[in-house]
C-alpha cells in the first residue's frame, strides 16, 4: 500500500512540474516579460539591470527552476494589467470560489444520491422518468443557458433571487464569508445551482446504474429474507455499497467544478477566481493565467491523490490485493 | 439496398423509439437550415443596407408590438433574430464538425500508433493524455485561445478566430479518441490477422491503416457523435465567455452573449431563442448518439 501511495505521489508532482512548464513557457515566449513591466522610457541600460536583477539572461533550466521556486513560495509575479502582486489578488479572490464550489458540490452530491437512489428504486415510477429526463437536459444544456435560463425565472420574472454579485459579505480578516448574511446566502443559491447541475445529473446516473447492480446482489436479498423494512435495506445495506465509486467521482468532479465556475462566475459576476482569470485571457496578463494553472493543477492533482487514498481506505478489498501484489 | 435498410435492426430500433426520430428530424432540419442559410432565412442580418435601427428590440411576432416581418424579434441593432439564428447555427454547426474530425485524425492516428508501436512512444502519448485528462476540455481550450490572442495582434486574431477555436477545441479533445482506440489497437495487434499479414511481408504501415484501422473504427463513430455534441457546447461557451467567435460572425454562443446584455431591459427574446436553439441541436444530437451507441453495441442495453 505504501509504495503505490509513493507511486502516486511521485506521478502527481511530475503533473505539477510538467503544468509548471507550460506556465514557464507562457512566461518565456509570449512577449518580452522586460517590455511588459517596464515603461517607454525607460533606457536600455536599466532594462539590462532589470534582466540582470531578474536573472533573465541565466540558462533556461536554472530559470526554470528559479520560476518553480518562486511559485512554490507563492512569488507569482505582478499583473500586467492590475499592477498588483497576482499572490494578493488570488488571496483576495480565493474565498468567493471555494464557497461557490464547496455549495454547489454539496446540492450536487445530495440531490444526485438521492435522485439516484429513487429512480433505481423504482425505475417506472412517474417521479423516476422525470428525474431521468431532467438528467438528459443536464447533460445537453450548455453551462451558461442553465445560468441565463434561471436568472430570467427567478431574477426577473418573479424577483426573488440577485441575479449578480455576492451580496453582502463578512470580513473575517483572512477570509471573506457570504455564508453569514442573508443577501450572502441568497445570492449563492441560482450560482451554485448552476455549477452543480451538470455534477448532478453525473452522480445521479451513477448512484442509479450502481444501485441496479447492489439490488440484484445475494445480500440484499438475504436482508430482505431477513424480514428487515424496505427503507432500512435501501438505505442501509444498499446505498451505503454504492457510495465508494461515488465519493472518486465526486471527489474528482470537485476539480472540474472548479474550472466550471469560470463560466458560472461569468454568468454571475460573481467576484471569484474564474471571473478573474477569464479576464486575464481577455487582456493577456500572462502573470495571472499562469498562477491560476499552477493552483488549479496542485488542487486536481492533491484531490486525486486524496481520492486515491481514500479509495484504499474506504475499501478493505484494495488494500488486501494491493498488499498481496506487492508480497509476490 | 433501400428494402435491406428498411428491414434492418438499426432501422426497426430507430422507428420504434419517437424520440430517437423527432431528434433525427430536429438534427436534419437545423442542418438544412444551416447548408441553405443565404436561400432560408428571411434576412441578411450581415447586409447593413437592409438592416434598420428604427427596428431595434421588435418582440416576437404573437407578443404586442411584434411582426411577422421578424418572427422571433429583432435585435439591439434590428438584425432579424430568425436569421441571426439560422446563420448562428451554421457557423456553430461547422466550427464542430471541423473540430470534431481534427480531433477524431489526431486522436485515432496517435492512438494508433501508441498502441501499434509501443514502447516508449506510448509512455510519452499516454503521460501527455493522462495530464491532459486530469483538466477540463474548456480550460485547455481557453488556454489556447489566450496565448494565441496574446501573440497574434487584434485584427489579424478576428480573421483567424474559427481557425483558433477549432484548433483550441480538437487540441483539447483529441484524447477521448486517442485512449480508446491505443486500447483496442493493442487488442488487434495480438489478433491472427495481423500476424497472417506480418509473414505475408505486409508493410507495417499497410498493415495499420489497410487492416487494424477499419477494425477500431466502431467505437470511433461512438466517440465522433457524443464528441459533436460537445464540441457544439464548447464552441458556444468560449463564445459565451467572448473569446470565440467574434461578434462579426456570430455563432449561437456569441448571439446569446449578445442578447445577455438585454436581459434586464426585458428583451429576452435576443437570448433565449439562440440559447432554445443550441439545446435543441445539442440535445437531439444526444439522443441520436444514444441510439447509435444501442445499435453498435447491444451488449450495453
Amino acid at each position: 500500500m505504501l509504495s503505490l501511495l509513493i507511486q502516486r505521489l511521485v506521478q502527481s508532482v511530475l503533473v505539477v512540474l510538467a503544468v509548471g512548464l507550460v506556465a514557464f513557457c507562457l512566461f518565456q515566449f509570449v512577449g518580452d516579460p522586460i517590455n511588459n513591466m517596464v515603461g517607454q522610457e525607460t533606457t536600455l541600460e536599466e532594462r539590462q539591470a532589470l534582466r540582470d536583477r531578474l536573472g533573465l539572461d541565466r540558462p533556461v533550466v536554472l530559470q526554470f527552476y528559479q520560476f518553480v521556486v518562486n511559485m512554490a513560495s507563492g512569488n507569482f509575479g505582478i499583473s500586467y494589467r492590475l499592477g498588483r502582486p497576482v499572490a494578493d489578488l488570488i488571496s483576495e479572490r480565493l474565498p468567493a470560489t471555494v464557497e461557490l464550489a464547496f455549495a454547489s458540490g454539496v446540492f450536487a452530491f445530495l440531490c444526485g444520491v438521492w435522485m439516484g437512489a429513487v429512480s433505481a428504486v423504482s425505475p417506472h415510477s412517474l417521479i423516476s422518468r422525470v428525474f431521468m429526463t431532467t438528467s438528459l437536459l443536464g447533460m445537453s444544456l450548455p453551462p451558461f443557458f442553465v445560468g441565463l435560463l434561471l436568472i430570467m425565472l427567478f431574477s426577473v420574472i418573479l424577483g426573488w433571487l440577485p441575479s449578480y454579485g455576492r451580496g453582502e459579505v463578512v470580513d473575517l480578516g483572512f477570509w471573506t464569508t457570504g455564508l453569514l448574511t442573508l443577501s450572502g446566502l441568497k445570492a449563492l443559491i441560482l450560482p451554485s445551482i448552476t455549477l452543480g447541475l451538470f455534477q448532478l445529473t453525473l452522480i445521479m446516473r451513477l448512484v442509479r446504474s450502481q444501485m441496479f447492480e447492489v439490488l440484484h446482489s445475494d445480500y440484499i436479498k438475504f436482508a430482505r429474507a431477513r424480514g428487515l423494512s424496505e427503507r432500512r435495506v435501501i438505505y442501509r445495506h444498499a446505498l451505503k455499497n454504492t457510495l465508494v465509486p461515488i465519493i472518486t467521482v465526486t471527489g474528482l468532479q470537485l476539480g472540474s467544478i472548479l474550472a466550471f465556475s469560470i463560466i458560472t462566475e461569468t454568468v454571475f459576476q460573481w467576484p471569484g477566481l474564474g471571473l478573474l482569470f477569464i479576464q486575464a485571457v481577455h487582456f493577456g496578463d500572462i502573470p495571472i493565467m499562469a498562477a491560476y494553472l499552477m493552483l488549479v493543477s496542485v488542487i486536481f492533482v492533491t484531490i486525486n491523490f486524496i481520492c486515491d487514498v481514500l479509495y484504499v481506505l474506504v475499501d478493505p478489498r484494495l488494500r488486501v490485493e494491493h498488499s498481496t501484489s506487492a508480497a509476490m | 439496398m433501400l428494402a435491406r435498410i428498411l428491414d434492418s435492426d438499426a432501422f426497426y430500433s430507430f422507428r420504434t423509439q419517437p424520440l430517437v426520430v423527432v431528434a433525427a428530424l430536429i438534427a436534419i432540419v437545423s442542418i438544412l437550415a444551416a447548408v441553405f442559410a443565404p436561400w432560408v432565412a428571411p434576412h441578411n442580418p450581415f447586409d447593413l443596407s437592409t438592416v434598420d435601427l428604427m427596428d431595434a428590440k421588435l418582440p416576437p411576432a404573437w407578443a404586442e408590438g411584434g411582426s411577422w416581418t421578424y418572427p422571433l424579434g429583432t435585435d439591439n441593432q434590428g438584425r432579424d433574430i430568425l436569421s441571426a439564428v439560422i446563420y448562428g447555427t451554421r457557423v456553430s454547426l461547422l466550427v464542430a464538425i471541423l473540430a470534431t474530425t481534427v480531433a477524431m485524425v489526431i486522436g485515432v492516428s496517435l492512438g494508433l500508433l501508441a498502441g501499434f508501436v509501443g514502447g516508449r512512444i506510448d509512455t510519452v502519448l499516454m503521460r501527455i493524455a493522462d495530464i491532459q485528462l486530469s483538466f477540463p476540455a474548456i480550460l485547455v481550450a481557453l488556454l489556447i485561445d489566450g496565448v494565441t490572442r496574446t501573440i497574434l495582434p487584434r485584427e489579424i486574431h478576428h480573421e483567424i478566430a474559427i481557425w483558433v477555436i477549432i484548433m483550441a477545441i480538437s487540441l483539447a479533445t483529441w484524447v477521448q479518441f486517442a485512449r480508446p482506440v491505443r486500447a483496442q489497437t493493442m487488442v488487434e495487434k495480438r489478433k491472427d490477422y495481423v500476424l497472417a499479414a506480418r509473414l505475408l511481408q505486409i508493410s507495417p504501415t499497410r498493415i495499420l491503416v489497410r487492416h487494424v484501422l477499419l477494425n477500431v473504427l466502431e467505437p470511433v463513430l461512438v466517440i465522433a457523435t457524443v464528441g459533436f455534441g460537445l464540441s457544439i457546447i464548447n464552441e458556444a461557451t468560449l463564445s459565451f465567455l467572448g473569446v470565440g467567435m467574434p461578434v462579426s460572425k456570430p455563432s449561437l454562443g456569441t448571439l446569446v452573449r449578445n442578447g445577455n446584455d438585454f436581459l434586464f431591459s426585458g428583451a429576452w427574446w435576443m437570448t433565449i431563442f439562440p440559447g432554445l436553439a443550441l439545446l435543441l441541436l445539442v440535445l437531439s444530437i444526444n439522443l441520436i448518439g444514444d441510439w447509435i451507441r444501442d445499435v453498435l453495441n447491444p451488449r450495453l442495453r
